[in-house]
């Protein structure tokens, strides 16, 4: 499903045109110029193709369901706010990420986000993988999805937003770069550190598709 | 290519991001070294994990309700500022201007914009409390219409009151009692905390030398009109020395604005300075000065 919603914001399933589509009408690029221009239902078809991987991203940012639908809608309106000083329109998810990366910090240095993030604190999130036995059968996709949810939350800032970006919102390293204004380097480091530290939490469960 | 290299550059092999060059040779390279493809394995069958992460969230119609009503609450706010609103974007201009300046123009009109929000400030506190003392039937005349270069047209002003500085000058005369005088000496003293006090600063320093007195809202003009004239000063310089690059037509346009700036100046100025220091007239009149700021700049700049 997100692997669907990720496509559908890139462009395709193949990266190839769409012979069925109608290219200039739907391109984003043409639905920005008619949204600048006033047009409310070509901004709602720019939510419904970008809301979901964004409140995806947001989620993982801050962990909270209803704080990441609020910011969301904060990311859309902020959004729509600045859309006529957008220049590159091609460019416009990566701008879209980038508005809802400042979001998602800000609100991350409210109190509220920092008591949710004292609450999943490193060895809860050791403590969940490691007490459970070396999964032999399948694992119930719920128990995944607070294993992962947890690791997440556990890892710092920086490389939880660079991890987010290229693992599930497949942004590659350039478009990374512009959304968080760090070095490639830094976007480098960062990323391989993340991986090995969800590589280390997640161990017990890989091998279950061994 | 070794194992070790292989290994650094696994990563950024599995997201895409090698040159063809370096993404060829790791292919190979994988091809023939079965640790490596195990670690390659790994790593997909990490992706492949993650992928299945499903979050507590989803998109709902209410979230593009919520949206939708927040841009409209902003579009009807736009559609109709109140003069708080034409304050505070005119700040914010004002303060977009120095992020182009060399740092001397650019402290200096940041001086200026401290000094006019202070000044702003001191004049909304004072206003109400002349408008609510000072009851006069006789209306002075509204601030003058600035809008003679396309500046927005200064919004009419309540009739201010006929200026009490007028009773400070008024010939009291010797026979006046000391009683009396002893009242005008404490309006005075009022006067100075007050707008509309204009140019009797001087004359109650005069009266009152051992005082130092607090900065008054037309003081904090007044040094922020410095601010600004030096500013523009310092601006002026630059693109005199660069006049000669210029070609004809824009130098010519140049001029044309800095004329236009120049009279909106003067004519805000008149009305900003003449009508006890009208917190509108005044907002356009240093709008004005930043205006020219920013034209210099981006002479100065090209």
């Amino acid at each position: 499903m997100e692997r669907l919603a990720i496509e559908a914001v890139r462009g395709g399933v193949d990266g190839r045109p769409d012979v069925h589509a109608k290219p200039a009408m739907n391109s984003v690029e043409h639905l920005i110029v008619r949204a600048r221009e006033g047009d409310e239902e070509a901004f709602r078809l720019i939510f419904e193709r970008y809301s979901r991987p964004i409140i995806s991203f947001i989620y993982d940012m801050v962990n909270d369901r209803a704080h990441a639908e609020e910011l969301t809608q904060e990311t859309f309106v902020r959004a729509h706010r600045h859309l006529a000083a957008l220049r590159e329109e091609a460019k416009f998810a990566t701008w879209l990420f980038s508005i809802a990366k400042n979001v998602a910090r800000e609100s991350l240095r409210t109190a509220h986000s920092r008591s949710q993030k004292v609450s999943l604190d490193d060895e809860a999130v050791q403590e969940l993988s490691d007490e459970r036995p070396s999964p032999a059968g399948a694992l119930l996709d719920k128990e995944l999805n607070e294993v992962v949810r947890r690791a997440l939350a556990g890892l710092e800032e920086d490389k939880r937003l660079v991890f987010t970006l290229k693992v599930f919102q497949q942004r590659s390293y350039e478009e990374i770069v512009e959304i968080t204004g760090f070095s490639l380097p830094k976007v480098k480091t960062d990323l391989h550190r993340a991986r090995t530290e969800l590589r280390r939490r997640i161990r017990p469960y890989l091998g279950v598709q061994e | 290519m070794k194992c070790q290299e292989v290994s650094a550059a696994l990563e950024e092999y599995f997201d895409g991001e090698l040159g063809e060059r370096q993404r060829a040779t790791v292919a190979a390279h994988l091809a023939a070294c079965e640790p490596c493809t195990q670690a390659y394995e790994a790593l997909q069958r990490e992706q492949n994990l993650l992928m299945r992460y499903e979050r507590d969230v989803e998109v709902t119609p209410q979230l593009w309700l919520g949206v939708q009503a927040r841009i409209a609450a902003e579009q009807q706010t736009e559609a109709a500022p109140g003069f708080g609103a034409r304050l505070r974007d005119w700040l914010s201009n004002s303060f977009t201007v120095p992020r182009f300046s060399p740092a001397l123009t650019a402290a200096l009109v940041l001086v200026a914009i401290a000094l006019t929000a202070g000044a702003m400030k001191l004049m909304s506190k004072h206003e109400g409390t002349t408008t609510a003392v000072n009851q006069s039937p006789t209306p002075a005349p509204s601030v003058v219409n600035a809008n003679s270069n396309g500046m927005q047209s200064a919004p009419s002003v309540a009739p201010t009151q006929q200026p009490q500085v007028l009773d400070v000058n008024s010939n009291a005369g010797p026979q006046a009692e000391p009683k009396k005088r002893e009242e005008k000496r404490e309006e005075k003293r009022d006067r100075m905390l007050t707008p509309n006090h204009g140019a009797r600063i001087e004359e109650a320093k005069l009266n009152t030398p051992a005082v130092k007195h607090e900065p008054t809202p037309e003081d904090l003009v007044k040094d922020a009109e410095a601010k600004y004239q030096k500013a523009i000063e310092i601006l002026k310089r630059d693109v005199d020395k660069r006049r000669a690059s210029f070609d004809p037509q824009t130098l010519a346009r140049f001029d044309e604005t800095l004329s236009a700036i120049d009279r909106t100046i003067a004519e805000t100025r008149r009305a900003a300075l003449g009508q006890g220091n009208d917190p509108v007239a005044v907002q356009y009149m240093l709008t004005a000065y930043a205006k020219k700021v920013e034209v210099l700049r981006e002479m100065a700049r090209n």
